[in-house]
């Protein structure tokens, strides 16, 4: 029975044309060498197929916008331009909503279809900059609009413009983040467009990791309308939803935890949760594990997964399986050749982002220094990763750390702050953009 | 005289258009007041109408929890399951009949997530609250209160839980430090029975939603704040483009505002108007209505209208009034300057009359007795007439402020003889007897003419109304006065009228007088000479008769 799995999974490419989303369960070390236990990496992979498309997914789209004081001027223009286009990409039987808060909250448009765009397009037009930043009180709004046409087979999808702190309700990252994760649960992503300087990256970065959504820092407002653009890409682009993992050990494989994404462990099961996948685009949950000690020529399964989702296409929720076995062998030289550079790679960028991610928390506990060097670790580290796979990839990341560790001093902290916790989401959830 | 006119006519228009001002202004306010409780009593039943649509939230989420609880799992996998698939789960508890742990197990594996949770509420499920740990009871106690600052409602029964059975009270510890209270002594009915568990802990309020289901379990469903509060949100009004100054606020336990709605912003000072707290088991959070009742400002306009109208109506009659009076008195003044005239134009002619008739009287034979009563009768009646004249003249100068003195040195007694002398004969016609006892004899600075005519007055009354009896005049001096006292034997004056007769133009009854003519200006122009001289003219009590006092001053 095992094998049989076993061998469906590895058939699996070879049918990716006829489905919809594949799913790809690896170990970064299908080889290990015998005689003591092993850490290994595992990757459960989904990705939607590139050439279906015969119809696109209607969206529920609910566009949140922060109108405070400090939006005025040149930024409300560009987010008026912004939404004014993403409107313009949406169909007829979209769904589209445009909330605005600053102290208080308006509902410009009630969630309607995107048919009558006129009507869409005069809401925006009475964007008014003025007053605080109601920010939860907004969200909360606009996930109310998209549960009016809440529906499993749209793209529910919420997204958030703020430059700014929120200062009025729930305000802290954590209360935030409560309310990203109690939107998840009900099929909501949250992607949050973080405008200038002066909005809380944590809070921002922290209520879309809690849907799985994405999170951008827009420096000018003259890329609004292209980050606009990007996202709408992306939700036209979902393939399908609601994505349940579940990952079982075999006797003796201790999963240690999961990288990136928030997962549950209970003794030798882990759960996790993929909010969308998308078409030509990876979303994965990478695990590391703890293989036990085997005997070289051993053949021992490992874990298999589960997943189910709701295709958007056949608005069915589907189920797809899989299982990874592990080979001992003899030698580290037999067993480094048969390393799976991409799970690797995968690894190794999430690791780094840890590092990426505790630099931060010593550079707010007022330690550059500290901050620095392992960020200079880091880079190096990611240096000699990128030889080892011979994977440009991870120049490119060693790079960005390299010059995350430059920009430490207090005249450029704001900035790069919101930039390393960009960087972080787009690795950790595998953000398309 | 027009001054003090002008003045009552002031209060005559000022006092009925102020009384109705006044009543206008407490008629305003009684209904402005009866405006602003009609409004608030609006904004009262929306407000209401908003909690409601809160406490229907809760009943909806009190279904959905009871039917996801409905035949529950046992196995902890299978509970996990049903909890991951189930968006209105984030953590549950549950108890076995006895009140100990099942889930999330004691003995199996769990999360970090929910092992968490065991710890954050394990004042629910571990049924000695005073065996927690000593580090939960010092988060959740006073200076977590303190922080809170609004201690939560106490009042019992508002905060209940929503269930149908004896063990579904749950009683909420709330004033003492929010030891929360095991769930296990709050859901003891052993039927199919659910409710809310509050407690206070961690930022305010949490929520707890608990069923005993059918197999004797007690599942406990934890509900997330910040979902719940995004719920509410959502079922809360938004703001509209428009709107009057009103903004409505939901505020939590600490008294911080989570979410308003209303166009307008109040002063930071404002103080809300209304408070409605939300149905059980949120009456912590609370509605508070901040906003201007909107009342007409002042008084109504018609009311306005109304009192210039009559204001101006009230004006209008008071200056006719006042115009009519004027008028009146100028035409009296006209007729006194009329009369003072002739009389002025009657002096000359019956000075003449008088001189040529005492020439006459002069030239008559003694003899010729008839013709000489004839002249005596033309002399006293001329006499009679300049009197009159006199008096006339005297009560003009009056009126118009211009009565002067003129002393001159003289004797009084004379003064008094020559008076006697002059009226001698009408006296003695009329039989009365004239019986004078000098005693001024000094000379002194009167005003003889004036003092002439004072006594002619009183002797002039004595010949019109007291017949046939005598008359007693005296006169005592001292240095300084001189007392003259006339005292008839007529009918006297009756007791009620001995003000009266000073007034002009009092005449007493007819019954005594036919017959009998006269101004009515004589006593008074005699006691206002009097009193020119420092002195007064008064009438002395008397058993019979009229007695006059004069009392004059002199130098």
């Amino acid at each position: 029975m095992r094998t049989l799995i076993t061998a469906l999974a590895l058939l699996a490419p070879l049918a990716a044309h006829a489905e919809t989303v594949h799913l790809d369960m690896r170990l970064g070390t299908p080889a290990v060498q015998a005689g003591k236990k092993q850490t290994a990496y595992l990757k459960v992979g989904l990705t939607g197929a590139a050439d279906r498309k015969p119809t696109r997914v209607p969206v529920n789209v609910a566009l949140v916008i922060d109108k405070s004081g400090s939006m005025s001027g040149e930024k409300i223009m560009r987010a008026k331009d912004a939404a004014l286009m993403a409107v313009d990409r949406l169909g007829p039987d979209d769904i589209v909503s445009v909330v605005a808060y600053d102290t208080r909250v308006s509902v410009l448009v009630p969630a309607t279809k995107a048919a009558d765009k006129q009507s869409i397009r005069e809401g925006i037009a009475r964007l008014s900059p003025g007053g605080n930043t109601a920010l939860f009180a907004g969200v909360s709004k606009g996930a109310d609009e998209l549960r009016k046409f809440f529906d499993r087979n749209r793209v529910n999808r919420l997204i958030l413009l703020s430059d700014g702190l929120a200062n009025v309700g729930p305000s802290s990252p954590g209360e935030l983040a409560g309310l990203g994760a109690a939107l998840g649960r009900e099929g909501m992503t949250v992607t949050t467009l973080g405008l200038g300087l002066d909005y809380n990256e944590d809070l921002m970065q922290g209520l879309a990791r809690a849907t799985d959504g994405n999170h951008v820092f827009v420096e000018r407002p003259g890329d609004l309308v292209r980050f606009f653009d990007l996202e709408f890409g992306e939700v036209l682009s979902v393939v399908a939803q609601d994505a349940d993992v579940r990952i079982r050990c075999e006797a003796g494989v201790r999963p240690v935890r999961v990288l990136g994404r928030e997962a549950d462990i209970v003794g030798n099961e882990i759960t996790a949760q993929l909010a969308q996948v998308l078409a030509r685009q990876e979303k994965f949950v990478l695990v590391e594990l703890e293989l036990p000690a085997g005997e070289a020529g051993d053949e021992r399964p490992v874990c298999q997964a589960t997943v189910s989702y709701r295709d958007l296409e056949s608005r069915e929720t589907e189920q797809r399986e899989a299982a990874v076995k592990v080979r001992y062998v003899a030698t580290a030289t037999e067993a480094q050749a048969a390393v799976d550079r991409g799970v690797m790679v995968h690894a190794v960028e999430l690791v780094s982002n840890e590092q990426n991610r505790l630099a931060v928390k010593l550079r707010d506990q007022g330690n550059p220094e500290a901050a620095r060097r392992i960020l200079n670790d880091n880079a190096a580290w990611l240096n000699y990763n990128s030889t080892y796979y011979q994977a440009p990839k991870l120049k490119k990341l060693e790079e960005q750390n390299l010059d995350d560790a430059k920009n430490l001093d207090e005249s450029n902290w704001k900035h790069r702050r919101k930039v390393m916790r960009r960087v972080q989401h787009q690795y950790d959830l595998q953000q398309s953009y | 005289m027009k001054l003090r006119l002008a003045l009552v006519l002031a209060v005559l228009v000022l006092a009925p258009l102020a009384s109705l001002a006044w009543l206008g202004a407490r008629f305003a306010a009684d209904a402005r007041a009866e405006v602003v409780a009609r409004f608030d009593e609006v904004v009262r039943a929306r407000l209401a109408e908003q909690a409601a649509a809160v406490g229907r939230l809760m009943g909806e989420k009190v279904k959905a929890l009871v039917a996801a609880t409905d035949g529950f799992p046992e196995e902890p996998g299978d509970i996990r399951d049903r909890v991951r698939r189930d968006g209105r789960f984030r953590f549950v508890l549950v108890l076995d009949s006895e009140g100990r742990r099942v889930f999330p197990p004691a003995d199996g594996p769990v999360s970090e997530a929910e092992e968490a949770f065991v710890e954050r509420t394990r004042g629910l499920w571990q049924g000695r609250a005073l065996g927690r740990p000593a580090a939960h009871r010092g988060e959740d106690t006073h200076p977590q209160r303190q922080q809170q600052g609004i201690a939560p409602p106490l009042a019992k029964g508002n905060q209940m839980t929503l269930g149908n059975g004896p063990g579904d009270v749950d009683v909420i510890q709330a004033a003492a430090p929010p030891t929360p209270v095991p769930l296990t002594t709050v859901a003891t009915a052993t039927a199919d029975a659910h409710g809310w568990h509050v407690w206070y802990w961690g930022g305010g309020l949490n929520l707890m939603f608990w069923r005993r289901i059918p197999d004797g379990r007690l599942v406990a469903v934890e509900v997330d704040r910040v979902q719940l509060l995004a719920d509410v949100v959502a079922r809360l009004p938004d703001t509209g483009s428009e709107g009057g100054e009103e903004t409505t606020a939901l505020i939590d336990s600490a008294g911080e505002v989570i979410y308003q709605w209303g166009a307008w912003t109040p002063a930071p000072s404002q103080a809300p108007r209304i408070l409605h707290a939300l149905p059980a088991p949120l009456a912590a959070w609370r509605l508070a209505w901040t906003g201007t009742v909107p009342v007409p400002a002042g008084m109504a306009p018609g009311l306005l209208i109304g009192l210039v109208a009559i204001g101006l109506a009230l004006a209008g009659l008071a200056v006719w009034f006042y115009r009519e009076s004027t008028r009146a008195l100028r035409e009296a003044a006209r007729r006194v300057t009329f009369v003072n005239q002739v009389s002025h134009e009657l002096k000359t002619p019956l000075t003449n009359i008088r001189m040529y008739a005492e020439l006459l009287a002069d030239e008559l034979d003694d003899e010729d007795d008839r013709a000489a009563r004839h002249v005596a009768i033309i002399e006293g009646e001329s006499q009679r007439l300049s009197r009159l004249i006199g008096n006339i003249l005297t009560f003009a100068r009056k009126q118009r402020e211009t009565l002067r003195l003129r002393p001159t040195e003289a004797v009084i007694d004379d003064v008094i003889r020559d008076a006697i002398e002059g009226f001698a004969p009408s006296l003695e016609r009329c039989g009365v007897a004239v019986a004078f006892e000098p005693g001024a004899p000094a000379t002194v600075r009167v005003d003889a003419d004036a003092l002439g005519q004072i006594l002619g007055n009183l002797l002039s009354n004595v010949e019109k109304y007291a017949h046939g009896g005598p008359v007693r005049i005296t006169a005592v001096q001292t240095p300084t006065d001189t007392t003259i006292t006339v005292h008839d034997s007529g009918p006297g004056i009756p007791r009620g009228d001995r003000q009266r007769v000073f007034e002009p133009f009092e005449r007493l009854s007819d019954a005594l007088e036919e017959g009998v003519s006269g101004t009515g200006i004589g006593l008074g122009i005699a006691r206002d000479l009097a009193r020119l001289h420092g002195g007064d003219l008064t009438l002395l009590p008397t058993e019979r008769g009229a007695a006059f006092e004069l009392r004059l001053r002199h130098a």
